[in-house]
């Protein structure tokens, strides 16, 4: 054989079992990402109205439950948190979803100590990777090194943007299983999070890293602010409830953070909430870890989200 | 331009393309222009300090071949200092002054601090200009005529394959080759594509895997148990040969598409028998070089044991500063010093003799290789005082940290997890169960077109299903 038809041959090999590879993944993804998927094409796609969206990391997708806050309110709310999310997704998520839905009255933006922590732009691009018809989507992803005209050529190539997490996660979907739990459920892009308590309840981690912040983030927070104001969305800012400071006591500048949201805030006028001296934080059974609540946690502070939107309206 | 990167996607194949459509002519132009873009896609400013090399090596190249015998020693005096100056000032200038501000604060001579330079180290200074000075040296020596087309010359020294990480090659195994017209050999094509494979694999697939979990461990020592120490220490071992060899591989492979022979850097040195052994496979293109310009030029082993002792000591402690201007360089060197002294000493005066066969042999791996995993916690700790604490903590078996658990730690696992972990470890075994049956080269596949069908499609399905595409440097980048 030619080295040119081994090369050729090696090519189309490759191509093949790498395409198959892809089916078989992609299976396992759809099926363990299915209700991740219809949140974001609830967010990216469609067209529907909401008069208050939630954004925010993991902490608020499983912290707000939309169900008590329309009851409370009668309001149409609908949680838009990203598991792993920085500032840069939630400029994305706001903007995006923009594009195709009228502005919210409110938005809530939720900001954890690491929201500004640039340095893995996204926690997991490929769930983005279905929605690139959306243009702010699309050009996010290619402005930070995720090239989509590859993918759209090869779609095989989707797998290289999995990281070993998603892959498992394939393997997982393959076996029947997916994202939410048993007994647990989705609504409205909020997440229950297990009815169990915290359990180990001493902070042991104190000060061991550092949070990034970097200079971009600021200037997104920026972007999200002058954005909100010119479609007249009502902005508010919160750190979300977390177990006697468990998460934040990780960080040794995290007064820097809360200083720099505060000054922020301030000179835009913007009510910031912060939720971690609320008096449930010290509740272990309202707690599925340290830096998330649990469903019954979830319930509490979704009600005390309500009041203050009522007030706010 | 990072080699794995979506820009050198498009930048190879251009490169590879044009060349063999461009005129035999115009070709020095062609790649010198492209590695002038490759350069420069780091930090473009930096092409200047290389500039300013160039110019200087190639003048005293001319300059030492006409001179007369005393002249040109002189000539060449002053092409290496100007090239160890520019080494001076942006990789060594700061180290030196953050120590005598160190030193005079401890004796309490100056609360003042000199200053230090806000630079960035031009990336792969230390191969480059190690290179520029092989032309030079070799020019005196007389083994090389000194290069009258400065275009050329800037290529030997600019050649993008080889450009950030080496193989830092010799005037008389590469300059030549420039003027060479090559003719278009799908043979070499091959070849070539499929040791940039090999190196995509190495490096994707193990070495940017395993740096996941070797910089969480590694970014803060004192809270891992001494577990986790021992396996990020093996990780690394692992991850560093993978990442430059890796890049030898992907070098040597872009220079062999277009018909260029770049010599060999790695020959399996994991599997070396003894720590002799292993510094002649590992990054052979270096340890050659100080082998022939320092070690030679220090007396080599002309002036008796002793000499030939102390001769060893300072190439391996210049080759352990030649890699980075840190304590934890020095202290690496130091410890190779140590391990390959006592080596030729045992040899020397030791009247046991083992006797040849697979146990020994199987017993002189492991022992180089824990040799050299140990001394890899210097050369990967951030600073001395952590690289101590790694090798206190290994060795008190110490589990009195903040993540006591060994894998399945929580916080670990959270940022990597056991899949990773397995799958960089089965990887890992292959490619060292391959490398075993295989040359550097991969040229045995030659010979067996369904075999080497097989390798590529296997190498090239694995790096596209299992490679981590997170863009990670490589680790040679930095020297």
């Amino acid at each position: 054989m030619k080295p040119l038809a081994q090369i050729v041959l090696s090519l189309i090999l490759t191509f093949v079992i790498c395409q198959l590879a892809y089916l078989v993944i992609n299976k396992g993804t759809e099926r363990y990402y299915i209700h991740k998927e219809e949140r974001l094409t609830e967010l990216f796609k469609n067209r529907t109205t909401f008069d208050v969206l939630f954004v925010g990391s993991s902490r608020t997708h499983t912290s707000i439950n939309p169900k008590i806050v329309d009851s409370v309110c009668q309001l149409h709310s609908y949680n838009a948190g990203v598991e792993g999310g920085n500032l840069l997704e939630f400029k994305m998520t706001i903007e995006a979803y923009l594009q195709n839905h009228p502005p919210p009255a409110m938005l809530l933006l939720t900001l954890d100590i690491n929201s500004f922590d640039l340095k893995r732009p996204f926690f997991n691009y490929s769930q983005y990777l279905p929605f690139v018809k959306n243009r702010v989507i699309n050009q996010t992803l290619n402005n930070n090194g995720h090239r989509t005209a590859l993918i759209k050529l090869l779609p095989f190539m989707k797998i290289a943007s999995y990281d070993d997490y998603m892959k498992g996660n394939a393997l997982k979907g393959l076996k029947g299983n997916n994202e939410i739990p048993e007994g647990e459920y989705q609504y409205k892009g909020y997440m229950t999070n297990t009815q169990r308590g915290l359990k180990d309840t001493q902070v042991i981690v104190t000060g061991y890293r550092q949070a990034a912040v970097a200079a971009k983030a600021v200037d997104y927070l920026d972007d999200i602010i002058k954005r909100c104001s010119t479609n007249k969305i009502k902005l508010l800012f919160s750190y979300a409830p977390e177990f006697k400071n468990g998460l934040q006591d990780q960080f040794s500048n995290k007064e820097e953070v809360f200083n720099l949201v505060d000054s922020i805030a301030v000179k835009n006028n913007i009510t910031y909430f912060r939720d971690d001296k609320l008096s449930l934080c010290t509740e272990p059974e309202l707690f599925a870890n340290f830096g998330h609540v649990n469903r019954k946690g979830a319930d509490k502070y979704s009600m005390i989200v309500a009041e203050r939107l009522c007030d706010k309206r | 331009m990072l080699f794995n990167s979506l820009e050198f996607l498009l930048f190879f194949p251009l490169t590879t393309i044009l060349y063999f459509l461009f005129p035999h002519k115009y070709r020095w132009l062609l790649l010198l222009v492209a590695s002038c873009i490759f350069y420069m896609a780091f930090i473009p400013a930096y092409i200047l300090i290389l500039f300013f090399t160039i110019v200087i090596d190639y003048i005293a190249g001319i300059v030492i071949e006409n001179a007369t015998l005393k002249k040109r020693k002189t000539f060449l005096i002053i092409s290496i200092l100007a090239n160890v100056l520019v080494l001076a000032i942006f990789k060594y200038y700061n180290f030196f002054i953050e120590n005598v501000n160190e030193l005079f604060h401890s004796f309490g001579i100056s609360t003042q601090s000199l200053p230090l330079l806000n630079i960035i180290l031009p990336i792969g200074l230390s191969f480059h200009t190690f290179q520029a000075m092989s032309y030079t040296i070799e020019v005196y020596r007389g083994n090389q005529r000194a290069e009258r087309h400065f275009g050329i010359y800037s290529l030997y020294v600019m050649f993008y394959p080889q450009l950030v990480a080496g193989p830092i090659e010799r005037p008389q195994n590469l300059l030549h080759q420039f003027k060479e017209k090559h003719f278009y050999s799908s043979r070499h094509l091959l070849d070539g594509l499929r040791l940039m494979l090999w190196g995509f694999f190495k490096k994707l697939v193990i070495a940017d895997r395993l740096s996941q979990y070797v910089d969480i461990v590694y970014n803060s020592p004192g809270d891992f148990h001494y577990l986790n120490l021992i396996i990020a220490t093996l990780f690394f071992a692992v991850q560093i040969y993978c990442d430059f060899s890796g890049y030898s591989d992907i070098a040597i492979g872009a220079a062999k598409t277009m018909g260029f022979d770049l010599m060999t850097n790695f020959n399996r040195p994991y599997f070396s028998k003894n720590i002799q052994e292993f510094w002649k496979r590992w990054h052979i293109s270096l340890s050659t070089w100080f082998k022939d310009y320092l070690y030679i030029f220090l007396g080599g082993n002309r002036h008796g044991i002793k000499r030939m002792y102390l001769n060893v000591s300072i190439v391996f402690l210049v080759s352990g500063f030649w890699h980075g201007a840190n304590w934890t360089y020095i202290m690496w060197g130091a410890l190779h010093t140590l391990f390959i002294i006592t080596y030729m000493l045992y040899h020397q005066y030791s009247k046991i003799k083992f006797p040849k066969n697979i146990l020994s042999n199987a017993l002189g791996i492991f022992t180089t290789f824990l040799l050299v995993s140990f001394a890899w916690i210097f050369f990967r700790a951030g600073s001395i005082s952590d690289a101590f604490l790694v090798v206190k903590n290994i060795i008190t078996l110490n589990d009195n940290t903040i993540f006591a658990s060994v894998l399945t730690d929580k916080h670990t696992l959270s940022e990597f997890g056991i899949t990773s972990i397995v799958i960089g470890v089965i990887m890992a075994i292959i490619m060292f169960l391959i490398e075993i049956k295989l040359p550097p080269g991969l040229q045995t596949l030659d010979k067996k077109p369904l075999l080497n069908v097989a390798f590529c499609t296997f190498t090239f399905s694995l790096i596209i299903l299992l490679g981590v595409f997170a863009k990670e440097s490589f680790i040679y980048f930095q020297f």
